[in-house]
């Protein structure tokens, strides 16, 4: 690392919380990480963790409890908002639109530090929002009045007026909320793109483990005992804290899969697979576990009790099945009667 | 440092078409506001030919000896007033709206001016009053101010309550009926100052109450312009600010907008235009809830640098309209300026209650 990639923001032995009242509620104790350039992290943790409130803390819309953020080297509290704006910008999830405001209204609104008291941009400014719809791909969005759009246009249009804010570093509380898979995907995949072709240190919070897993360059998880860990995610994943973290008595995150499982109700008992090895066998065994069977392998020269062959199954009478669920039908029969 | 990729995309042309049709729109608006000015000047108990009118206002006599008089003394600061009052209050009307988010806020609905009245009324009718001329006509400018004063402290109280209320209440039809509330409340402890004080005083503030743009005489018109353009003057600081609002308080955070400082200059801003309006004036209703509507529909944009003026604009003409109806033109007897603002006014305030069933449940601007 260079010199003059210094983390744009670093926490000191923050912590983050709210009082209400005379109660006071810490939801980070003692975190020290740092962001760089380029890097794009994922927030994490269960709901109610306090990703919110540790993301209002680090814009310096809310005050640490304890400890402090840092932006370029300098207390974000000790900044003026103008100057804090330039260094960071957010997407938040206020949904407050007005009637006709268009979209390119509101990525305008990303050069508010920049401009006069009369808020007039100039050819520069008119040049970075263009700029900033053109890498978030919102040209054919920002015609259109904002309360038009759908909530996956309209975070793309929110995004564009974070990036237009020219900033270092840029936080997005839980942008991909509301929008189905594949808007998910994508959005996610625009932010890690655009993190690391414009430098910009980025911090996402989410809900979904399994793509920020995939994605993030790095993983800072909040722990319900309120330690914040940052690592890249596969580090997080291979210490196991994530099933500590994520898992109740009826979701599973098996970090084997890196992927959640809904424990079923109650167990059927236990089934031996055996057979060949891949994709098939690797389905018959997630089929039987959602239907409530304990899967095993099974040991060499033990008889299966599902045996995965070929285009099929073979089942100990043996016959041979050529679907999962002629399988599922088989498997349960017993069981029912 | 900024982004990547250059691209030139094609908006430079659009954004040529799109500023002249907000000259154009700018230029007739301009023509509406002076239009207004002239039907005002050109309007009233007496008939005198427009010609004449002109002739008085140019320095010429006039066939008919009454006619200047009543052209200098009577018509000029009712037609001033009438500007004055439709542009500031069309001002404090789209202050409010994108303060509350609401499309139902003005000073008079959310009894702002009630509040005015409340501290006008302290004022007046402690010390009694002469039956003849408007409320504020036979004191001197020292007590006006005094009244001014208080009539802005009474505005920015109801003002204060009010944005509390909207803090808990995202219903807009909620914040409106509180606003009703807390304007009767504010109305019934006048009608008990007035129980107690003396008949002259009773019959000048309920003649006050109707609204009249005649209150203000050439004498103290000076004084009621300085006021309100510092009031105007005030919000026009706040445009840019507002604009980051239009999407909420924690974003205008974030780009810098300092949102304590920002509602507390609009605030002070709309008080005190309300303050001076109804203390002059008397409560005018509907003006502020109109004209920031129109402006929206004319220029189809939230751009408060933009409605902002167009405000002033719309606002001038529609009063000097409101104000040359009330006259009743070539009779002798004026009619309430709130019957003739409550004419066009009340089916604007329909409308947005519709609209914001049919969509939401909030009115949104």
């Amino acid at each position: 690392m260079t010199a003059e990639e210094i983390a744009p923001l670093r926490t000191d032995r923050l912590t983050a919380g709210y009082r209400s009242g005379r109660q006071t509620t810490e939801v980070v104790r003692e975190a020290t990480a740092a962001l760089r350039p380029g890097e794009f992290a994922c927030l994490l943790g269960i709901n109610g963790a306090g990703k919110s409130t540790l993301m209002r803390t680090l814009a310096g819309l809310q005050p640490a409890l304890s400890g402090g953020v840092e932006l370029d080297g300098v207390g974000v509290t000790r900044l003026s908002g103008i100057a804090r704006a330039r260094t960071i910008s957010l997407v938040l999830t206020e949904r407050t639109f007005a009637r006709h405001l268009t979209g390119l209204d509101v990525v305008r609104l990303g050069r508010h530090p920049f401009t006069g008291w009369h808020g007039r941009l100039s050819a520069e400014d008119h040049r970075i929002v263009e700029e900033s719809i053109a890498v978030t791909r919102c040209e054919h969005l920002v015609e259109r009045p904002i309360t038009s759009l759908s909530d996956g246009e309209r975070q793309r249009v929110l995004i564009a007026r974070a990036v237009a804010q020219s900033p270092r570093v840029m936080l997005l509380d839980e942008p991909t909320a509301f929008l189905d898979v594949a808007h998910r995907v994508r959005l996610t995949a625009l932010l890690r793109d655009l993190t690391h072709s414009a430098g910009i240190a980025v911090l996402m919070s989410t809900h979904d483990l399994e793509l920020a897993l995939r994605t993030a360059d790095t993983a800072w998880l909040i722990r319900q005992s309120g330690e914040l860990i940052t690592a890249p995610p596969e580090d997080i994943a291979l210490t196991g804290v994530l099933s500590e973290e994520f898992s109740d008595d009826r979701l599973v995150f098996e970090h084997e899969a890196g992927g959640f499982r809904v424990s079923p109700e109650a167990t059927r008992g236990t089934l031996r697979v055996g057979g060949d090895e891949g994709v098939r066998r690797l389905w018959t065994v997630r089929a039987l576990t959602r239907l409530g069977f304990e899967v095993r392998p099974a040991a060499r020269g033990e008889s299966a009790d599902v045996c995965v062959e070929g285009d099929g199954w073979r089942l100990p009478s043996d016959e041979t099945v050529t679907s999962i669920s002629d399988l599922i039908a088989r498997v349960m029969a017993p069981a029912a009667s | 440092m900024h982004l990547v990729r250059q691209r030139r995309t094609a908006p430079d042309r659009v954004r040529g078409g799109a500023t002249l049709r907000l000259t154009i729109t700018f230029i007739v608006l301009t023509v509406l506001a002076g239009a207004g000015l002239v039907v005002a000047l050109a309007v009233g108990s007496v008939l005198i030919p427009p010609r004449a009118v002109f002739t008085v206002l140019t320095g010429g006599t006039v066939e008919n000896p009454v006619w200047g008089p009543i052209v200098t003394e009577l018509r000029v600061p009712r037609a001033a007033t009438a500007a004055l009052v439709g542009g500031s209050l069309g001002v404090a009307g789209l202050q409010m709206q994108t303060l509350f988010r609401n499309g139902l806020a003005d000073p008079y609905i959310l009894g702002v001016s009630s509040g005015a009245s409340l501290g006008v009324g302290f004022v007046i009718l402690s010390a009694g009053v002469s039956a003849s001329g408007g409320l504020l006509a036979g004191v001197g400018l020292e007590r006006n101010l005094i009244i001014v004063f208080a009539a802005s402290i009474g505005a920015m109280a109801v003002l204060s309550v009010m944005l509390v209320v909207a803090s808990w209440f995202r219903n807009v039809a909620t914040v409106l009926i509180v606003g009703v509330a807390v304007g009767a409340f504010s109305y019934s402890i006048v009608s008990i100052l007035v129980y107690f004080s003396t008949p002259e005083s009773v019959q000048a503030f309920s003649v006050w109450t109707f609204g009249s743009f005649q209150g203000v005489t050439r004498d103290q018109l000076p004084a009621f312009a300085a006021i309100v353009l510092i009031g105007v003057s005030a919000g026009a600081i706040g445009t840019k600010g507002l604009n980051a609002m239009l999407l909420g308080d924690q974003y205008a955070a974030s780009v810098g907008v300092s949102v304590f400082r920002l509602r507390l200059v609009t605030m002070l801003s709309a008080a005190l235009i309300a303050g001076v309006v109804t203390s002059f004036c008397g409560p005018i209703g509907f003006i502020g809830l109109a004209v920031p509507h129109l402006a929206r529909g004319v220029l189809r944009t939230a751009d408060q640098r933009l409605l902002f003026p167009a405000c002033i604009l719309i606002g001038v003409a529609l009063a000097c309209l409101c104000g040359a109806l009330a006259q009743m033109p070539g009779r002798n007897a004026t009619l309430p300026i709130n019957a003739a603002t409550a004419l066009f006014g009340a089916p604007v305030v329909v409308w947005v209650l519709l609209r914001s069933a049919r969509e939401s449940g909030t009115a949104d601007l």
